[in-house]
């Protein structure tokens, strides 16, 4: 059964279309995450799946009913925001149970299931407490809780990791994934940071200009992604991007070894995708190409390298091991992997 | 540097500092030290007299009805303003159609001086002409010519509701901006929880509101602790004292009986009332922020 169903969903403000026709089947249990660049279009999608934004056209079906122009308390739906959304003059609890209570549930009722959801989230100790008491995460763990509670067909979350610190972000994001196999819960979840993406989806859904660009698992849309657009968002650091020419499948490029590789619909103006990950440095006297170290960042475990080329006026990234010793100036002979070699027409459409 | 910084600071400090201490705190000290005189306002010959004008307060009926009478205003004050512009500024916030020209509308009684006010009202409550009047004929389709501002029973009334009315803009814009604080996020939450209109409003609206209305019922105190002007042009405290309030009596004793040393221990009992209030003012802040800051 689909939980969730968007069907040629569009979205105008006066003139200006900022959505335009989305398709889209999400399963019962699956974690989809809306990724994209800022303004591509994928909060309002949310907030048009919440019912909080009207839709100019096309249909929104939740657990196969049709709620395109349903009020958004009728949608059984829950959504959580980025900015935790909780009322200061509420504790926790009545925070928890602000919906409930709306609805005249009995007391006792109300009672056992803010027990029920604050056990879940472990937060039981703070249910007295006000917001401004708490911290970013217990505050975020609150606002999940009075999803929760509502016990809905698809939850959606709108970048609730944004506020957090670094370390609190990546613990919120352990937690999320493990509510997540709990509950079994529909997630649709926007945020526009790709490791959030790839950690937490079950797939991932790429936004761009208000379309979609590219829908799948996490790990096909790295290896295999649908365009340069999608090449470029997702991976960090970003893929590295080559101008080349190819003729009859060939691919040429002066100071580049790349005569090799070959793409039966490449013809012209074509570019090269290489992943930071998908070089390294050659340790025979046979290379592609020969690069001069412009700057090199040590992340610990391992380093990036940034290499002027004669093929390429942006600095070319490359990921070292941390066992490898680089230096800025050093020249040095790389090779790449051409198993991970992603070709793109003028277009941007992957080859 | 430093020490010219400070000079500056110093200088540019003692210029409103010193007109401060010449209109506001001499006046107040001196009043507190007339307070314990006789002095009749303008002879150069008075005595110390300790304590005995404070004693009279307790046995001057018209002290008594005047602070009674304040205590009503300052009721009705706190209440009529804060929920007539509470209930403007929730109208025009939902975007009714004209809501910006009602807005200016009703703020623009507060531009007036208490004065034009009062006489405008003095107008409306005409016993023959007067506007008040004029509607309840057309109503009631019968001659109708109650002297609003005469009578001992409606005169005080009369002057609350003037200076409510002017009152009310003021609340209002606080409210407004109040409301446009709201994070927007935290009405959408009671979307999605389908609460209805009243629930939003009752649930989260006015207790978010509450910084706002601390303002405004502060404000409202303290101004109708003030209340003279208005009450100066509609009745001048009658008839037969029945709209006196501290500070028309004050106004009365010290200038119009010549009663300085007496009208002083007035002023000294509403200045503690003042301040009471406006310390119970700051508590309240306080904990307001406490909870919304």
């Amino acid at each position: 059964m689909s939980s969730l169903s968007l069907k040629n969903i569009k979205k105008s403000f006066g003139d200006l279309e900022v959505i335009h026709g989305v398709d889209l089947e999400v399963e019962k249990g699956e974690f989809i995450v809306f990724v994209g660049p800022s303004g591509c279009g994928k909060s309002t999608m949310l907030r048009m799946i919440s019912g909080l934004e009207d839709v100019t056209s096309g249909q929104i079906n939740i657990a196969d009913k049709d709620v395109t122009r349903a009020h958004p308390s009728k949608r059984e739906i829950a959504m959580v925001f980025q900015s935790y959304a909780l009322f200061p003059h509420m504790t926790v609890s009545e925070n928890i149970s602000f919906g409930l209570r709306l609805g005249k549930m009995a007391k006792d009722e109300v009672a056992r299931r803010v027990s029920n959801v604050a056990e879940t989230l472990q937060i039981t100790h703070l249910l007295e407490r006000y917001p401004r008491q708490l911290s970013g995460g217990q505050r975020q763990r609150v606002a999940i809780g009075r999803a929760i509670i509502r016990n809905p067909q698809v939850f959606l979350f709108d970048e609730p990791l944004s506020n957090l610190d670094a370390a609190l972000r990546v613990q919120m994001r352990l937690e999320i994934a493990r509510l997540h196999k709990r509950l079994g819960a529909t997630i649709i979840y926007v945020t526009h940071d790709q490791t959030e993406a790839m950690t937490l989806a079950d797939r991932i859904v790429v936004f761009n200009h208000g379309v979609i660009e590219q829908v799948g698992r996490p790990i096909d849309l790295y290896e295999r992604p649908a365009n340069k657009f999608v090449a470029g968002f997702l991976g960090a650091p970003s893929m590295n991007f080559i101008g080349a020419t190819a003729q009859q499948g060939a691919i040429q490029l002066d100071g580049f070894n790349i005569n090799d590789a070959q793409r039966a619909e490449a013809n012209g103006a074509i570019t090269l995708g290489i992943r930071p990950e998908h070089m390294s440095i050659s340790n025979t006297e046979a290379c592609d190409f020969s690069a001069k170290v412009e700057l090199v960042e040590e992340l610990g475990s391992e380093s990036l390298a940034y290499l002027q080329t004669s093929f390429s006026s942006d600095p070319i990234t490359m990921r070292v091991d941390h066992s490898i010793t680089v230096r800025e100036g050093d020249m040095l002979p790389v090779s790449v992997n051409r198993e991970f070699l992603h070709v793109f027409a003028e277009g941007g459409a992957s080859l | 540097m430093n020490q010219s910084n400070t000079f500056w600071r110093v200088a540019l400090l003692a210029l409103p500092l010193s007109v401060f201490a010449l209109i506001i705190i001499w006046p107040l000290l001196s009043s507190f030290y007339y307070g314990f005189t006789n002095w009749n306002g303008f002879s150069d010959n008075y005595d110390f007299v300790g304590f005995e004008n404070f004693g009279k307060l307790f046995s001057d009926r018209l002290f008594m009805s005047a602070a009674i009478n304040t205590i009503i205003w300052m009721a009705i004050a706190v209440v009529l303003p804060t929920i007539l512009g509470l209930s403007l500024a929730l109208l025009i916030d939902s975007h009714v159609p004209g809501g910006p020209i009602f807005k200016t509308i009703f703020y623009l009684p507060i531009c007036l001086s208490a004065v034009v006010v009062g006489q405008v009202w003095v107008w409306i409550y005409q016993p023959d002409w007067g506007l008040l009047n004029s509607i309840i004929e057309y109503v009631t389709n019968d001659r109708f010519n109650y002297a609003w501002l005469a009578k001992p029973d409606s005169a005080l009334y009369s002057v609350i509701v003037a200076w409510s009315w002017q009152a009310t803009g003021l609340s209002m814009v606080i409210y407004l901006a109040g409301l446009t604080a709201i994070p927007g996020d935290l009405l959408e939450v009671c979307e999605l929880e389908g609460a209805t209109t009243w629930q939003r409003i009752r649930h989260v609206i006015l207790p978010l509101l509450t910084p706002a209305t601390v303002v405004v019922v502060a404000l409202s105190v303290i101004n109708s602790l003030k209340g003279f002007d208005i009450l100066y042009i509609m009745t001048g405290g009658g008839p037969f004292n029945s709209s006196d309030t501290l500070a028309m009596h004050m106004y009365n004793e010290s200038f119009k009986k010549y009663l300085m040393g007496y009208g002083s221990a007035i002023s000294v009992v509403l200045f503690l009332v003042a301040l009471t209030i406006i310390r119970l003012y700051f508590k309240q802040l306080k904990k307001v922020d406490e909870i919304y800051g």
